[in-house]
């Protein structure tokens, strides 16, 4: 009977993670289909859908644009994250709930209202879409996520250290450079990370506010899917899969640094 | 909040190119040097896909041997990229526009299009007279946009479940195929000609259009339709039999193995010119009237038709008869009925709100 | 990953019954150096998200293509708020979010469970093949759907093919929509509840097993008390991801299955009517956030401090 029980539990699971995770490895798998269309029966292995995307500069000019949005907007979120929350646990217990939801409030915001709202703000200042509307937008969209994850560390940071690196003689400056900084590196970079890649992968917060010269990986594939679909997209996530899940088992590897608890 | 972005200072960079490239020009041969303008990058706002690679294709190449620039490609429906031009009116990003006649109408009302000059567009002569569907909006010496396709919007079936090839419009209406079609959502393009269409089929007209919605209220289409790929996965399984699209569209999707045949009812298909045209606040008048030149120019327009199947508007071109049997509406234009874009885009926001509201919610539609 | 954290610390804290409110918060906090250093996340969520809200929340009460009227005035909210049409779009982006957050608690609930009995490598892969499809982002797993759902596609195509079932209608409908929703929340859900289960001491297990206890009295008085701001958090986290969803509803749901953020898209991007854009995002803010308030409401009151 147990292990009836047991057993029905391993095959819920399991149909979980299928159900989780088998689109996704449709697409891939689709990505190495030598066939013209999405979807298709397989016809061979192959990586023309690969090569094809080195026809489409636009998606490679996009990744670039993307990463660099991503690592700007991750590190000045971080950055603010630190600052307010190193603000917030100093000396207390615990952090003020007021100010903490007005930190997080912006998840609370639909990405996509997030984006009309920067394009109707943008144009008072007569300013119209671009890099510094996508900065701002992503840059907020990621501030709870990098707080959330800094305020961590800080919650199991021992500040005695810091008065002893104080008592002893060293300026705050110092001291957060050589004891705070250093303890606390696991939170920021999983922070940093984890902005990272919600902003990589993000759609809608950039709908409304990429050009031209500014476009995002995201917002390409999605104009690219407007007109046809096939495989070359599948062939780009699967690069991004891959390049992310390469991201975080090289942090746990290399850093031991875990985005998962 | 003054800051000099990247884009104002492109933006500079670009626009003292351009001066000196004019100047030069009108020194040489009427065309911009290459020397001058290289470097310089002229962004093309343009659907993505067959176009794009088309573009990309046929006439980059000679744009950037006559004039040394480069382009560079916004890619996406065209509401989205319309609704860019109208944000970045104050700092514009976009040079040339690729769009619907219609679009040309609000763009110029809105005040974010500029004409060109006919005098540097030497491929004008040829282009056929059907295609000027702006007449209203040309001047003596200046034009509003440069015709660039005819496409129509047909009805496209699934040969291998539809036996009895349709032959007119009113065949979305059999009992046989309701929920077994795609139909056009009310934002689609071609709405505005759609409800005319309807209208007349039930007895109305252009004037009164009344009949026109309630007989589209009676349809029951399974899914609502802007873009291709809306339907297209539902056609392949065989959920859906029959689907209203672009003959362009219905080209490209057969080539990539889509069980698809297209048929022209027989109160004609719904035409549309599509155009490209100048955003005022272009880095380069002279370069982007290069580009419109060139995207009707003979060899251009010879390429897209044999590669993107939609109908040439260069009256010189000469297509073989394969191209010809895929390429629909170059060879029929006769079958395809063209629209006032200055009608339909007046009365667009009031009937795709009529069409939200009084017809969508009755059809069921998924 | 964010929801790691999360469980510990509730990503949007419950607010104390009384509290001195925003004023006594910075009155608090505002001496020297702490003032200082919450400057930089204050100003951006003020440059950032409060300005320009109000920028939207003003625009949503001026006249437009469609309706003109003496500025300002509630006429764009009366209108949305009157035609069926649009109101069930209201209605059918809660029902989502809802119907969404109320089938993934349970089913992530009893995933996390069996979770926890993994251990060591195993349970690392685990964790980070939840995480693939947050990575990849929903377009590309959107992308899987279309093509899996089809009734003649691959999942369901051999079952009408061999006459068990009748072509179901799922891509296109709400329910397509619902169920590429419950795949997106899951791995939040998932690696919230995980970690707020992981934080139950063992010990007291071992108490209630040493008491007699049986694995479901055990269940009813540890594990669900101790895990329910883990739930609370991980319905706020479902219920937003879901109220907010554009993809999902954009590719599955077909254009006469509108949400508030498709229908956000379609005045931006097709009719290009930015004041019904804005009235629109001010209603869907407006619905996330009683909604979220009900929510902390309801299981806050289960929850022993």
């Amino acid at each position: 009977m147990k292990r009836i029980v047991a057993g029905a539990g391993w095959a819920y699971l399991g149909a979980i993670y299928v159900f989780i995770v088998g689109p996704l490895l449709f697409v891939c798998a689709a990505s190495v289909n030598g066939a013209a269309a999405f979807p298709a029966a397989f016809e061979g292995l192959s990586f023309r859908w690969y090569r094809a995307i080195l026809n489409h500069p636009e998606f490679i000019a996009a990744t670039w644009t993307s990463a660099m949005i991503a690592a700007v907007s991750s590190a000045i979120a971080t950055a603010a994250a630190f600052l307010a929350g190193y603000a917030m646990l100093r000396g207390r217990k615990k952090e003020d709930p007021v100010l903490s939801t007005i930190l997080a409030s912006p998840i609370l915001v639909p990405q996509i209202v997030l984006s009309l709202a920067i394009l109707q703000f943008a144009a008072l200042f007569g300013m119209g879409t671009g890099l510094l509307g996508l900065l701002a937008v992503h840059t907020v969209h990621g501030l709870p996520f990098a707080l959330r994850l800094v305020m961590t560390g800080l919650a199991r940071f021992n500040f005695s250290l810091e008065d002893a690196s104080l008592s002893l003689g060293a300026g705050q400056l110092t001291t957060w450079r050589q004891v705070t900084l250093p303890l606390l590196r696991p939170s920021l970079i999983a922070g940093f990370t984890f902005c990272f890649i919600l902003s990589f992968v993000n759609l809608p917060i950039s709908l409304f506010l990429t050009d031209a010269q500014t476009t995002t990986l995201p917002v390409v594939m999605f104009a690219y899917i407007e007109s046809r679909i096939d495989p070359m997209l599948a062939a780009v996530a699967t690069i991004v899969v891959v390049a992310a899940a390469a991201a975080t088992l090289t942090l746990e590897r290399y850093l031991k640094i875990r985005l998962v608890e | 909040m003054k800051k000099i972005s990247r884009r104002t200072a492109l933006k500079a960079i670009g626009s003292t190119v351009a001066v000196v490239g004019t100047g030069v020009v009108r020194a040489g041969r009427g065309l911009a040097a290459p020397a001058i303008n290289k470097g310089t990058v002229l962004t093309v706002s343009t659907w993505g896909g067959e176009v794009e690679d088309g573009i990309k294709k046929h006439l980059e190449p000679e744009f950037t041997r006559l004039s040394g620039a480069t382009l560079a490609y916004d890619i996406g429906g065209m509401g989205a990229r319309y609704s860019k031009i109208l944000a970045q009116r104050a700092s514009p990003q976009t040079d040339v526009f690729f769009c619907t006649d219609e679009a040309v109408v609000s763009g110029v009302k809105a005040g974010v299009l500029a004409p060109a000059a006919r005098k540097n567009l030497s491929n004008l002569s040829d282009v056929a007279d059907w295609a000027f569907t702006l007449k209203s909006q040309a001047g003596d010496d200046t034009l509003m946009a440069m015709p660039y396709c005819l496409i129509a919007y047909g009805i496209v079936y699934n040969p291998e479940l539809v036996k009895e090839v349709p032959t007119t419009w009113s065949d979305l209406w059999r009992p046989e195929y309701a929920g077994q079609f795609s139909f056009a959502a009310p934002v689609h393009s071609m709405m505005p000609g759609m409800v005319i269409t309807v209208a007349e089929m039930a007895g109305g007209s252009e004037k009164d259009v009344e009949p026109g919605f309630k007989k589209l209220a009676e349809l029951r289409p399974a899914k609502l339709t802007v873009a291709p790929t809306d339907w297209g996965p539902l056609m392949k399984s065989g959920d859906i039999r029959l689907a209203s699209e672009f003959d362009s569209y219905f080209a490209s999707l057969k080539a990539q193995g889509y069980p698809v045949a297209y048929a022209f009812p027989k109160e004609k298909a719904l035409g549309t010119i599509d155009v490209v045209t100048i955003v005022k606040g272009t880095r380069s008048q002279e370069l982007s009237e290069l580009f419109l030149d060139l995207v009707a120019s003979k060899p251009v327009q010879t390429g897209f038709a044999g590669d993107t199947y939609i109908g040439p508007i260069n009256s010189k071109v000469e297509l073989s008869a394969e191209i010809k049997a895929k390429c629909n509406c170059g060879a029929h234009v006769d079958q395809v009925r063209l629209f006032d874009p200055v009608m339909a885009a007046s009365v667009r926001p009031m009937w795709t709100e009529r069409l939200n509201t009084e017809v969508v919610p009755k059809w069921g539609a998924r | 990953m964010i929801d790691a954290t999360v469980a510990d610390r509730p990503l949007v804290p419950p607010l104390p019954r009384r509290h001195g409110g925003l004023r006594a918060a910075l009155r608090w906090r505002t001496g020297g150096l702490n003032g200082l250093l919450l400057l930089p996340s204050l100003l951006l969520v003020f440059l950032f998200l409060g300005l320009p809200l109000v920028v939207v929340v003003i625009s949503s009460f001026q006249p437009n293509v469609l309706l003109s009227f003496e500025a300002p005035g509630f006429d764009n909210y009366k209108y949305l708020l009157t035609r069926a049409y649009y109101f069930d779009v209201l209605i059918r982006t809660i029902r989502l979010a809802l119907l969404g957050t109320i089938v993934t608690l349970p089913l992530g609930y009893a995933a996390a469970m069996l979770l926890l009995r993994l251990s060591g490598r195993l349970a690392n892969l685990a964790m980070m093949g939840l995480t693939f499809p947050i990575l990849a982002g929903p377009l590309v797993v959107i992308m899987g759907w279309m093509a899996l759902l089809p009734a003649r596609g691959p999942i369901f195509g051999p079952l009408v093919a061999l006459g068990l079932i009748s072509p179901p209608r799922i891509l296109g409908s709400e329910t397509g929509v619902l169920i590429s929703l419950v795949q997106f929340m899951l791995p939040f859900a998932i690696l919230t509840l995980y970690t707020s289960l992981k934080q139950i001491p063992r010990e007291l297990y071992e108490a209630a097993d040493s008491l007699g206890a049986g694995p479901v009295q055990s269940f009813l008085d540890i594990t669900l008390p101790l895990s329910l701001p883990g739930v609370l958090s991980s319905a706020i986290i479902v219920f937003s991801l879901g109220a907010s969803s554009y993809i999902s509803p954009h590719y599955l749901g077909g254009a006469a299955d509108l949400t508030l953020t498709t229908l956000i898209a379609q005045f931006i991007l097709a009719t290009y009517n930015s004041q019904l854009a804005a009235t629109a995002a001010v209603l869907l803010l407006i619905i996330m956030v009683l909604c979220m308030a009900g929510l902390v409401a309801l299981v806050g009151r289960f929850i022993r401090p």
